[in-house]
């Protein structure tokens, strides 16, 4: 199911998150659809594999440190990847965490701030770092991951899912402060994926895999999922790859659901 | 009015997914999303069988497009139950397995166009038989072939405002809204069969079937239309294809707007006529004023003569 034939040649891609998970699969498949791809982590370690996976395979990557919650991180990162491709078509903000799991009325102060940090204030310095950059080259399109909790129950996960619903505005508001400048903003919404996030459900004390306990949680969500199974990373950056090519040229401030039918709001 | 056959230009995506199948087009000559749509399908790998009851157009996309082996035209008028028939005698010819459904017909007519106060029972029959009853018996038609287990997606095209209110066009709205419910449930309900199932819906979209604006050069639309421009034909096709294809396999029961943001924005037509501010062909504005009239005040044009 490459996105190959999406032909985004010659343009510019930013993705954080790049290291694992939906992130990694992103950076992928915008360069398998031909895009050169900053591929940035705050685990330099991931993104540089990340990287050296893209170049492997005969694509163009650049790997790039980057803690989400400084703006000035940002402006360094897109000022080298401007210096080195003289553009940036695309973001793709896919850093995230679930940080401070638990009721908010026991919720400290600065736990919150830092799931505000990492889940929401990260995606607009993303934004503002790209969009001058963007609105110069002509137009743009940035792709804000958010999540499933956004449409439903997510007790326990306040730190999480209120700056991911906060994410949702962003896009909506952004789409309409850059249409002018044909700078595109959508939100991709996955639901239930397989990834390192989801794994924390199912790990064992020394981190590696309960494969017993992961059916077993697999088996619980799906039996809520009309298509019946949990998604892939790969299913979501495919999603997110059409959202950054021209073949979505006229979609703005909209949500694609990556949920396998778990969720369908009007 | 007929409008010349004009193909209309598809950018060169080549979706995933479609290289062994066939896929099923309804309301395919129409020189609008539905020739995209076969387009894209034919530049994918697939063939096509393209549903259409107009026997010229359709000779036209099939001259068009070099006539094409893998594009089977069936003509029939898919509104009827002779329609069904004629598309499940195609499927059974198919010689491949059909895994793509998309359902292009719908829309509203001139004369259709009218105060909720002065719509008719009959207008509201058309309505459903155009916008949602044949969409559910050709999903349901195609559909039981799609069930073994392989994967397979159907999109129905739908309209914005279906989830709003459409002043003017209130049984086009409901109809269309009565399709979007459709197939979210067929989502739900074809899911475990592995048959995915999607609403794309439009905005104000350029197509040869758009109601024609004598004197607009457009400004209008830059005002109102986020991306400062109306849809092209390709740019729905283009969000069609995506929903049938690979690309999109974990994506079921949603409805994407290919808008250009404008369902952000607030209401699109004017307080107290509720004329619809895209709505720039004068007769056409012209006649709903005439109508808004005579319900305002009935007997207004028999005071004037006396």
């Amino acid at each position: 199911m490459s996105s190959v034939t999406l032909r985004l040649g010659g343009r510019t891609a930013l993705v954080t998150g790049a290291g694992s998970g939906i992130g990694r699969a992103t950076a992928i498949e915008l360069a398998n659809a031909g895009a050169a791809v900053g591929c940035a982590d705050v685990d330099q370690q991931s993104c540089q594999s990340c990287a050296e996976e893209i170049t492997e395979q005969g694509g163009t990557a650049f790997s790039y440190s980057l803690d989400v919650r400084s703006a000035a991180d940002f402006e360094s990162v897109v000022s080298n990847l401007l210096l080195r491709t003289g553009r940036i078509d695309v973001l793709a903000n896919v850093a995230g965490a679930i940080t401070a799991p638990g009721p908010i009325l026991s919720m400290r102060d600065d736990e919150f701030d830092e799931g505000l940090t990492l889940n929401l204030k990260s995606f607009v310095y993303g934004c503002r770092a790209v969009g001058t950059a963007m609105i110069s080259g002509g137009g743009g399109s940035i792709i804000n991951v958010s999540s499933g909790t956004v449409d439903g129950h997510a007790p326990d996960l306040g730190a999480y899912s209120i700056p991911k619903a906060g994410v949702l505005q962003l896009t909506r508001t952004l789409a309409m402060e850059l249409g002018g400048d044909g700078v595109r903003v959508n939100t991709v919404s996955p639901g239930y994926i397989s990834t390192s996030m989801t794994a924390a459900h199912y790990r064992n004390a020394d981190g590696t895999v309960n494969v017993e306990q992961r059916n077993t949680v697999d088996r619980e969500h799906s039996a809520e999922i009309p298509l019946g199974r949990p998604g892939q990373a790969r299913e979501v950056a495919t999603a997110v790859t059409f959202l950054a090519s021209d073949a979505s040229s006229y979609i703005t401030g909209q949500i694609i659901r990556v949920n396998g039918g778990l969720a369908m709001p009007l | 009015m007929t409008v010349k056959f004009e193909l209309p230009p598809v950018p060169e995506f080549a979706f995933p997914g479609f290289a062994d199948s066939c896929a099923v087009v309804i309301g395919g000559a129409s020189g609008g999303v539905g020739s995209a749509m076969v387009q894209l399908l034919l530049h994918a790998g697939s063939s096509v069988i393209m549903v259409d009851h107009d026997e010229e157009r359709s000779g036209d996309l099939a001259a068009a497009l070099g006539h094409d082996v893998r594009l089977l035209p069936v003509l029939t008028d898919i509104t009827t139950e002779n329609g069904i028939r004629d598309l499940e005698s195609a499927l059974d010819r198919a010689d491949r397995p059909v895994r793509h459904l998309v359902n292009v017909v719908g829309g509203v007519s001139r004369d259709d166009i009218g105060h909720f106060l002065h719509l008719g029972a009959d207008q509201w029959t058309r309505a459903l038989a155009t916008n949602v009853t044949y969409a559910l018996r050709t999903s349901q038609t195609v559909a039981r072939r799609m069930i073994d287990g392989k994967r397979a997606s159907i999109v129905n095209l739908s309209v914005t405002d279906a989830d709003r209110s459409m002043p003017w066009f209130s049984f086009y709205g409901a109809t269309r809204s009565a399709l979007d419910s459709l197939t979210r449930t067929m989502a739900v309900e074809l899911g475990p069969f592995g048959v995915r199932a999607n609403t794309v819906s439009w905005g104000l979209i350029k197509s040869p079937r758009m109601h024609p604006a004598r004197t607009s050069e457009g400004n209008r639309e830059r005002d109102i239309i986020p991306l400062g421009r109306r849809g092209l034909v390709a740019d729905v096709a283009s969000a069609a294809m995506f929903m049938l294809s690979d690309l999109a396999l974990y994506v079921t029961g949603q409805n994407l707007a290919v808008d250009g943001g404008l369902s952000l924005c607030g209401p699109h037509y004017e307080h107290t006529e509720n004329i619809p501010v895209f709505l720039e062909s004068e007769p056409a504005r012209d006649a709903l004023a005439g109508q808004w009239d005579s319900i305002v005040c009935p007997d207004w044009q028999r005071r004037r003569i006396q």
